[in-house]
């Protein structure tokens, strides 16, 4: 997760900020690879490793609390965890889900799904990975007791079952194309049974260990300093992989300024994190590079509940009509993200870019017109509109867009009061609904977990969806969302979401405004990671980085 | 001595037990917990949210909680960390290396860089090297911590590669060194000038003094007199500021250690009280005030040995 306002220093940003800014104040900003806001994208991948490297250092953002995979949540973890762990399914970067440790899966009905284990793969420690296991680490993930992130996804699963020696079936209530894909995410991860079990709370903490059957293993984990993995020598997939890193030491570096000077000066090797404020000057660096790739991430506004002014469309449309698409892209992203016109964004349509891309291109442009809001506002008939934006108050980006947005509001005829929240009060946003009813909008980074935007959807635009924070419902949205949902072609399941975005974009639940680029950041001796989100928390890319 | 230690001892139990108090107190009505710091903004449903609080305990009433995490610290307990569900002193001794090495070696620096500062500027009142000692104290006191981290990283990690930008180093002395020179010094620099403006201004106190213009008088060196009637007796207020000195490095590992991104105490509290983890918090702050305690005893101490007409029962 980049979820780039929850892991930063706070202090310590603005001054990365200004010394970002100091530092590129004199020289001229060719700007030659970024894209000016909405125009084609130019993503930019890495060469590919051609030889093993001894030792790569890559920093997080912060130090994953656990690696239990029911436990984890959060880009941090999940990006270790994917070269540790893995699932019967995994989601290549293409978003493809294709067989990992199921040598094939079946499905003999839209309910069922019948997997068989490949034959041979070992744990750590060298035990087989059973049917058992198996069993054990999928009803784990569901079981609410383990408080999984992941649990509310298997609300369509009834049984979980080993149907033969090396067999499982998952038998599901209702069609769910999600949960399948979901299955390549931290929630299928197979751990080993009796070793979880006797860990208990323990598990997958710097002293409890993890027991997987991943590309690397977890060798130490320094609490505070740093994780170390070093390549399984068992690994079922070798042959087709080699793991050219030989061993990787994974550091947190909380603090944007920290971290930007340790890519600068080599003590880091790489990074899905650098602070969008460093864009420039890491890209004067004459010792690695910054790379621009697809992402699934995306920041919005959203609508806090049902009530309230923006009750009316209009207004919600006057909303989208004010914001400064192309001055946030170019500001605050470093014109490293694009505007959006959708919800989901570009990065996260998986293999379906036929369908979504004619579509998203018929949807509003995103771009600012105040005339255009002026005449909403106006229309909507509501004397004096204003309402409350709720901003992370000590993140200064977000709180130039709440200043930004607030200024041009005030042209169009609309107020806005700005409240910059605390940490801690901005969170609340998320889980209480009281919080919310004091707002009428806030803010957001989020990002699709898989590549499909019928998750994302599906989340924010049905009823006890996990991001539905207003409580949005449109039947004929549900309905389409719900027979995508139960869709297992892909091609068709992305026909009806793409109708369903139609609707939901005119309804505006969340009101989307910028897709930041995924974000890598490579010393020039270093080729092969991925680059591309959400596909760097679940797919083992280690074994991919080496010499270039 | 003894009753002025057992004094002491029942300050500091007391000390503690309501900072103890006051620290759980305001995590309790801070905003925020740790079941919404571990999802963050990453959609929840209720189930989940509420499976976690139970998880936690965190719906038990506040006094039963308080009572319960103070029940087992008093036999040296402090429970387990909700966040890394790992035991708290573990969490804490695996740290204690590096915030003792932090704060020995910004110690040395400050006390080393200011006496001598201090001492050259008393002695020699009203010259350059006076006028540019002010310029420097000044500069350093208004110069917060993160403000040095950032300009000494670039300076000498970015710039000119001599250090790491990051990281506590373990292992060997000479590693510990390298990456902690840059966090020490950055950790001395407010507190150096404390030092030298205390020393300077009691140099000149004392060198004002009838005992001193008499020993000149008699016809002793300036050398002698001023090593043997002034330093000695310019040393106790020095050592007050030393001690002040010590705490203040202590409380300032937190920034600095953040800043540079070391395995220390001071910034394990810094996470731990953005995650709300209660546990971890209370111990480092019990610890601090321990350490506090010890430093401003140690300091009491020091006086009867710099002057014996100081007794323990009265400087208590």
């Amino acid at each position: 997760m980049r979820t780039t306002f929850l892991r930063r220093g706070r202090l310590c940003l603005i001054l990365a900020t200004t010394i970002a800014l100091a530092s590129c104040a004199g020289k001229s900003r060719d700007g030659a690879s970024a894209t000016p806001g909405g125009q084609a994208t130019q993503y930019t991948q890495p060469a590919k490793a051609t030889a093993a490297i001894d030792r790569v250092t890559w920093a997080l953002r912060s130090e994953p609390t656990t690696l239990d995979s029911g436990r984890a949540v959060g880009g941090d973890s999940w990006s270790v965890l994917a070269n540790v762990c893995e699932s019967l399914v995994y989601q290549q970067p293409d978003g493809r889900t294709v067989p990992a440790l199921a040598e094939s899966v079946s499905r003999p009905d839209d309910r069922t799904y019948v997997f068989t284990l490949r034959h041979g793969v070992r744990f750590f420690d060298g035990k087989l990975v059973t049917a058992e296991d198996v069993v054990f680490s999928l009803n784990r993930s569901r079981n609410p007791e383990t408080g999984s992130f992941f649990a509310g996804y298997t609300d369509r699963v009834s049984s979980i079952e080993k149907t033969g020696a090396d067999q499982i079936t998952i038998k599901l209530s209702k069609p769910d194309a999600i949960f399948y894909q979901m299955l390549s995410t931290p929630l299928g991860h197979i751990l080993q049974k009796s070793y979880t079990q006797s860990r208990g709370t323990a598990y997958g903490t710097a002293t409890g260990g993890v027991m997987c059957t991943g590309a690397y293993r977890v060798e130490d984990w320094r609490k505070g300093d740093s994780i170390t993995l070093e390549p399984n020598p068992d690994w079922w997939n070798r042959a087709n992989r080699p793991q050219l890193t030989q061993q990787a030491k994974f550091v947190f570096l909380s603090d944007g300024s920290t971290l930007t000077s340790a890519l600068l000066n080599g003590d880091v090797d790489g990074t899905f994190f650098p602070a969008a404020t460093a864009i420039p000057r890491l890209k004067q660096s004459t010792d690695g590079t910054v790379y621009f790739g697809p992402s699934s991430l995306l920041h919005s506004l959203v609508v806090a509940h049902s009530g309230g002014i923006l009750a009316d469309p209009k207004l919600r449309q006057a909303v989208a009509e004010i914001i400064d698409y192309k001055g946030i892209v170019r500001t605050a992203f470093q014109s490293a993200a694009e505007p959006l016109r959708a919800i989901a964004p570009p990065g996260s349509w998986g293999t379906q870019q036929a369908v979504y891309r004619p579509a998203y291109d018929a949807l509003r442009q995103p771009e600012q017109d105040l005339d255009g809001a002026r005449r909403l506002i106006l229309e909507s008939g509501v004397t004096n509109p204003a309402l409350t934006l709720a901003v992370p108050g000590w993140l200064p980006e977000y709180r130039t867009f709440g200043e930004t947005f607030q200024s041009d509001a005030r042209k169009a005829g609309l107020t806005v009061k700005l409240q910059l929240l605390q940490k801690a009060d901005f969170l609340a946003l998320f889980g209480d609904k009281s919080a919310r009813a004091k707002v009428d909008l806030f803010y957001t980074d989020y990002f699709a977990s898989i590549p499909d935007p019928t998750e994302l959807y599906t989340q924010l635009g049905t009823g006890g969806g996990s991001i539905n924070y207003s409580g949005y419902r449109n039947a004929e949205v549900t309905q389409l969302l719900e027979q995508a949902r139960a869709t297992a072609d892909d091609a068709q399941r992305a026909e009806l979401t793409v109708k369903a975005q139609g609707l939901i974009m005119k309804d505006r639940p969340w009101i989307p405004f910028a897709s930041p680029y995924q974000l890598l950041y490579l010393n020039k001796r270093l080729g092969g990671a991925v680059n591309r989100s959400p596909a760097f928390m679940y797919w083992p890319w280690l074994p991919d980085v080496g010499k270039r | 001595m003894l009753r002025f230690l057992a004094r002491r001892l029942t300050g500091s139990a007391v000390a503690l037990l309501v900072s103890s108090f006051g620290v759980f107190g305001a995590m309790y009505l801070a905003p925020g917990d740790p079941v919404s710091f571990l999802i963050g903004n990453r959609g929840s449903t209720p189930e989940l949210r509420a499976a976690l609080r139970s998880q936690y305990r965190l719906d038990d009433p506040f006094l039963e909680r308080y009572w319960r995490w103070l029940g087992s610290a008093v036999q040296g307990q402090f429970g387990e960390s909700l966040l890394q569900r790992q035991s708290v002193s573990g969490l804490i001794s695996a740290r204690l290396a590096t915030t003792a090495w932090l704060v020995a070696l910004a110690f040395i620096v400050a006390v080393a860089v200011g006496v001598c500062v201090g001492v050259a500027a008393g002695r020699w009142p009203r010259r350059l090297l006076d006028d540019a000692v002010s310029v420097a104290v000044s500069a350093s006191i208004a110069t917060p911590a993160f403000v040095s981290a950032v300009l000494l990283i670039s300076l000498f990690a970015v710039g000119t590669g001599w250090f790491p930008v990051f990281g506590s180093g373990s292992g060997s002395v000479v590693g510990r060194l390298h990456h902690l020179a840059l966090p020490a010094v950055s950790l001395a620099i407010g507190w150096w000038a404390l030092i030298a403006q205390t020393t300077r201004a009691s140099i000149r106190s004392e060198l004002g003094k009838e005992h001193v213009e008499t020993a000149l008088a008699r016809g002793l060196s300036s050398g002698q007199v001023f090593r043997r009637h002034v330093l000695r007796n310019a040393l106790i207020p020095i050592s007050t500021s030393g001690g002040l000195t010590l705490a203040g490095l202590i409380a300032g590992t937190a920034i600095v250690e953040t800043a540079f991104q070391l395995d220390g105490v001071g910034g394990l509290l810094i996470s731990a009280v953005s995650g709300r983890d209660f546990p971890v918090v209370q111990a480092v702050v019990l610890l601090l005030v321990v350490a506090f305690a010890l430093v401003n005893t140690a300091v009491d101490v020091l006086y009867t040995v710099l002057d014996p007409r100081v007794r323990l029962g009265s400087a208590a």
